[in-house]
């Protein structure tokens, strides 16, 4: 009876926990001191230990300091880093683990999750190590997350970061003697050094992960993991059923049933890497660790929140491989997680977005980009990549509207697959067809038809290896096509049927207005030209927008370490205050996300700044589409709601001091000497500095991701007060003008 | 006339309801501006003297400023309009500094003569428009100003004792390069070069301004050394923002 409890007991959470739906990750509860405290980027003072040892390396390591800590601070704030929720609290677990023993290292480390789909982790000299989900998606137990934690704990004990940097000072410095000509030989010579370093932190890091408990042999397990770093966390069979629906078969030919193994070479030359190869890695420690001994345990902190965590990890990643315009990574990674969860809301939308991404680059032509940006395709993720190289422009957007729709039936009140579903369908109208009877009705479908549509070719000429591998890429022969009957189950439908029209008449009208007004924008466009300034404003008036990111830099060209972060970081405070005069001057009120305005309990707007960042990163990797609805659909449009405002604004200002050119020089002397008053007009031109600013204001329509208004100009002065003053009053009274 | 009724309306209209952001919303401007040149007159007639206007030796580069005043107001999001008003007075020389000949000469022209020379003051109204490549009056600018120059000429003999004088006008065009700062969003400091032509003091050697061959012959020498003086010049102004 006991066990049978037990076992209930056990059941029942496991059961729920699996019905829970992913939701994108966020922050709680108050934003950490470590998060202001880098703000002030000269103030903040490393550990100097036995590292510093001459003027030099004193003063090397002043400017290491702040330029580690501009990094971090602005890492911190970019919206990628969890400093709250259950993957950090579980990994500080871990970490608390491991320096058990060591109370005031770990008082020194702090450790934080970042939202990045590469297998890696890293640590700073400031005792701060970055998890990316990537890597614990890859893992297979919490010991593997123990020695990974240990080794960059190694890095931050040893301060590798300064030392790399003293390093790369030393290779510069020495860079005649050691032949070198180019950045690309610097990094060699920089790289060597760094794989050095990589070797050591692993034993350091395995002399601390010994004494933890953890099962020794998974250090080496956890180097293995790194060698998939490239492929999605597991390698299962896909087939074309995962894009079949009713109607919708996938002709065999376009879905190869098998694809080139993954192949891994442990011994690969590592000389152009920071890191050694996995073999030598695991080598070194095998010398070290008895591979035969079992002791020690997998899991010490949980085991079913190590898997609750890696869960979590792994659907997140199929939202982040979008942000990173990996569409195929997402869809495999989709695929993966839906077969115990296929009706989850959550992957469904991930789904629904791969799609309508692939469907945009295949309308826009851009397809072959993104397959060709896979480099070296291994594995079940191939078939993918075959398929869509498959697929025409027809085949694309059949496919797409019958997953939508069939999504869309699934979770009918949704409104991000509503709004997702219906800008398929509008693609599908403007590229295949806006009229219904393209589609073929059911009466005129059996199973047979789809395949004697597709006839592969078997003479020899139309035979190729596709990419190295062992499949062969047959030429097909059409007879017909499968988009006639993707939707034939549909036609019935009063929904599909309806929106379907409503768009095709929307559609019209639109060519309608646009064949009438084409003579006018013929007219305007030599006008157009004309602009030298990249204004741009489609919008009369703006009252409020939110400013999420405010970034200056100066730059001295003239000067050995060419970015003054010092400087830089007080002029962003000027900055802050005159767009806030400005604005106010101009009766606009901005609401301020950047970082620096925020404070530890505004945890909410630090999400809000958080999920823009985001929607911003996506809007700058998927460059290849040019429109598109949201990512974060739902999420923005309640943030529109929220601030009552669906503008966001981005604000840049660049101040170089630039290298003064000399090779003019005896002309204009020939010129002052053959006539006196010119002396005057270049003496002034030689002793004063070269300067130029860049001054980028840019507001995007969160509701269509267009670009509302943006000035993005280069002046040939320096980025003093009054030309920042004067540019963003102009800006704002711009915005304000009716 | 009726043409020209409208577009003065059209401009001042455009100026009164401009939609011109100006610094910070502040688009009128007064204040004062100098000029300054070394006087390359005396090097290009014949090798003279350098004097001032009360007929003393002066070193070349203490040749006196170009003082004025004026006024200017942003129109558009870059352009400003400006009237400035200059005076100046200079003395020109007869004196060969290599002819050691104390002889007198009524002519006073081919060879030095001590008991000759001219002086003249002029009065410049300069009407134009500059182009701020930031926001208007801020950052680096270039423009073009007309140009209209009244002179008071006086020839001196001082060996007969005789005074004459005689007045003449001038005019021409001024292209100006520079940069603005404001501080303390009130002052606007303006430094710059500018690049002047004035037609009378190119072309008109032989004038009759008056009845005396003698004093029309020093006015157009006047008239020269302004124009030679003026040609490229440094600018240093400094204006109050309203």
């Amino acid at each position: 009876m006991n066990k049978f409890l037990l076992t209930i007991l056990l059941v029942i959470p496991v059961y729920v926990y699996a019905q829970t739906e992913h939701s994108r990750l966020t922050n709680l509860g108050e934003i950490p001191e470590d998060f202001f405290r880098y703000k002030d980027i000269s103030q903040i003072k490393y550990d100097e230990l036995d590292i510093v040892k001459s003027r030099r390396e004193k003063k090397l390591f002043d400017n290491f300091q702040i330029e580690n800590n501009d990094h971090l601070y602005r890492l911190l704030h970019s919206g990628f880093i969890l400093y709250s929720g259950p993957i950090f609290e579980y990994v500080n677990q871990v970490a608390d683990k491991v320096l058990s023993n060591d109370k005031s290292l770990r008082g020194n480390v702090k450790v934080y999750i970042c939202l990045s789909g590469a297998v890696n982790a890293f640590a700073l000299n400031s005792g701060n190590i970055f998890i990316n989900i990537g890597l614990i998606a890859h893992l297979e137990n919490e010991a593997q997350l123990a020695y990974i934690l240990t080794h960059e704990i190694a890095h931050y004990q040893r301060k590798h970061s300064f030392n790399r940097y003293k390093e790369y000072d030393k290779i510069d410095k020495h860079a005649k003697e050691l032949k070198i000509s180019d950045e690309d030989d610097l990094e060699f010579y920089i790289n060597h050094y760094s794989r050095e370093k990589e070797s050591e932190a692993d034993l350091l890091g395995y002399e601390i992960y010994k004494t933890s408990g953890y099962k020794k042999v998974e250090a080496i397990h956890a180097l293995d993991q790194l060698n998939f770093a490239e492929y999605p966390f597991e390698n299962r069979v896909i087939t074309k059923s995962f894009f079949e629906e009713n109607y919708l078969k996938i002709p065999k030919s376009y879905f190869p049933d098998t694809a080139s193994q993954i192949v891994i070479d442990e011994f690969e030359d590592d000389s152009l890497y920071t890191h050694p190869s996995t073999g030598k890695r695991k080598l070194s420690l095998a010398k070290i660790i008895d591979t035969n001994d079992n002791s020690g345990k997998e899991f010490i902190v949980s085991k079913i929140e190590f898997e609750r965590v890696r869960r979590e990890c792994r659907f997140e990643l199929s939202r982040v491989y979008i942000f990173d315009r990996d569409y195929i990574a997402s869809l495999y990674n989709t695929f993966l997680l839906m077969q115990p969860d296929s009706n989850s809301l959550y992957l469904n939308n991930c789904l629904i977005k791969s799609l309508f991404l692939l469907q945009s680059c295949v309308n826009n032509k851009n397809i072959s980009k993104l397959i060709r940006n896979r480099k070296k395709v291994k594995g079940e993720t191939q078939k993918i990549q075959y398929f869509l190289s498959k697929l025409s422009i027809e085949e694309m957007n059949a496919l797409c509207l019958k997953k939508a729709w069939v999504i869309h039936k699934k979770f009918p009140s949704n409104e991000e697959i509503t709004a997702y579903t219906l800008e398929i369908t509008k693609q599908f109208e403007e590229n295949v067809s806006n009229n219904l009877s393209y589609f073929k009705t059911s009466n005129e479908y059996n199973d047979s038809i789809i395949a004697s549509f597709y006839i592969t070719d078997s003479t020899g000429s139309a035979k190729k290896l596709y990419r190295g591998s062992k499949t062969e890429r047959k030429k097909i022969v059409k007879k017909g096509s499968f988009a006639n009957y993707a939707m034939s189950d549909y036609l019935g439908n009063v929904e599909f049927v309806e929106t379907f029209n409503d768009l095709s008449k929307s559609i019209k009208l639109t060519n309608k207005v646009e064949e009438e007004t084409e003579e006018d924008i013929v007219e305007a466009k030599p006008k157009e030209k004309r602009k030298k300034d990249e204004v741009k404003t489609d919008i009369k008036r703006i009252d409020n927008f939110i400013i999420v990111d405010l970034f200056n830099m100066k730059i001295d060209e003239r000067k050995k370490n060419v970015i003054r972060y010092v400087a830089s970081n007080n002029k962003k405070q000027e900055i802050f205050n005159i767009i806030n005069t400005c604005a106010q001057k101009n009766n606009i009120n901005p609401i301020y996300l950047n970082a620096e305005s925020l404070t530890k309990g505004d945890v909410d707007k630090f999400n809000d700044r958080s999920l823009i960042e985001f929607w911003l990163t996506e809007k700058e990797n998927n460059n290849l589409i040019k429109e598109k609805i949201n990512i974060d659909y739902t999420l923005l449009q309640e943030l529109k709601k929220k601030y009552s405002t669906k503008y966001v604004g981005v604000i840049s200002c660049i101040g170089v001091v630039l290298k003064k050119d000399y090779s003019d020089f005896l002309y204009s002397l020939f010129y002052s000497i053959a006539y006196p008053p010119l002396f005057l007009a270049f003496g002034y031109e030689y002793i004063m500095p070269s300067t130029a600013c860049y001054i980028n204001f840019t507001i995007y329509d969160i509701e269509n991701g267009k670009t509302a208004y943006v000035k993005s100009k280069i002046y040939d002065t320096n980025d003093n007060e009054d030309l920042i003053k004067a540019e963003f009053y102009n800006i704002f009274f711009q915005l304000a003008k009716k | 006339m009726r043409q020209l009724r409208i577009i003065s309306l059209l401009f001042i209209s455009n100026i009164c309801l401009g939609q011109a952001p100006g610094y910070m919303g502040k688009k009128f401007m007064f204040g004062i501006s100098g000029c300054y040149s070394p006087t390359y007159s005396n090097l290009l007639m014949f090798d003279r003297t350098t004097v001032n206007y009360d007929g003393e030796e002066i070193n070349r580069f203490l040749a006196p400023l170009r003082l004025g005043g004026g006024i200017k107001y942003v129109i558009t999001e870059n352009k400003t309009l400006q009237f400035d008003i200059y005076y100046q007075r200079i003395g020109v020389s007869t004196s060969s500094k290599n002819s050691g000949a104390y002889n007198y000469d009524p002519e006073g022209v081919t060879q030095g003569n001590p008991f000759k020379y001219a002086r003249a003051s002029f009065t410049t109204y300069s009407f134009g428009l500059t182009k701020s490549l930031a926001t208007a009056p801020v950052g680096r600018y270039f423009g073009s100003n007309v140009v209209l120059i009244l002179a008071d000429v006086e020839s001196i003999d001082t060996y007969n004792n005789v005074y004459k004088t005689g007045n003449a006008l001038d005019f021409g065009l001024t292209s100006e390069y520079g940069i603005r700062r404001v501080f303390k969003d009130k002052i606007v400091l303006e430094t710059g070069l500018n690049i002047s032509i004035y037609f009378r003091g190119v072309a008109g050697f032989v004038t009759k301004e008056s009845n005396d061959a003698a004093a029309d012959r020093m006015i157009s020498k006047a008239l020269f050394a302004n124009f030679i003086n003026n040609f490229c010049t440094l600018k240093l102004g400094v204006y109050y923002l309203l």
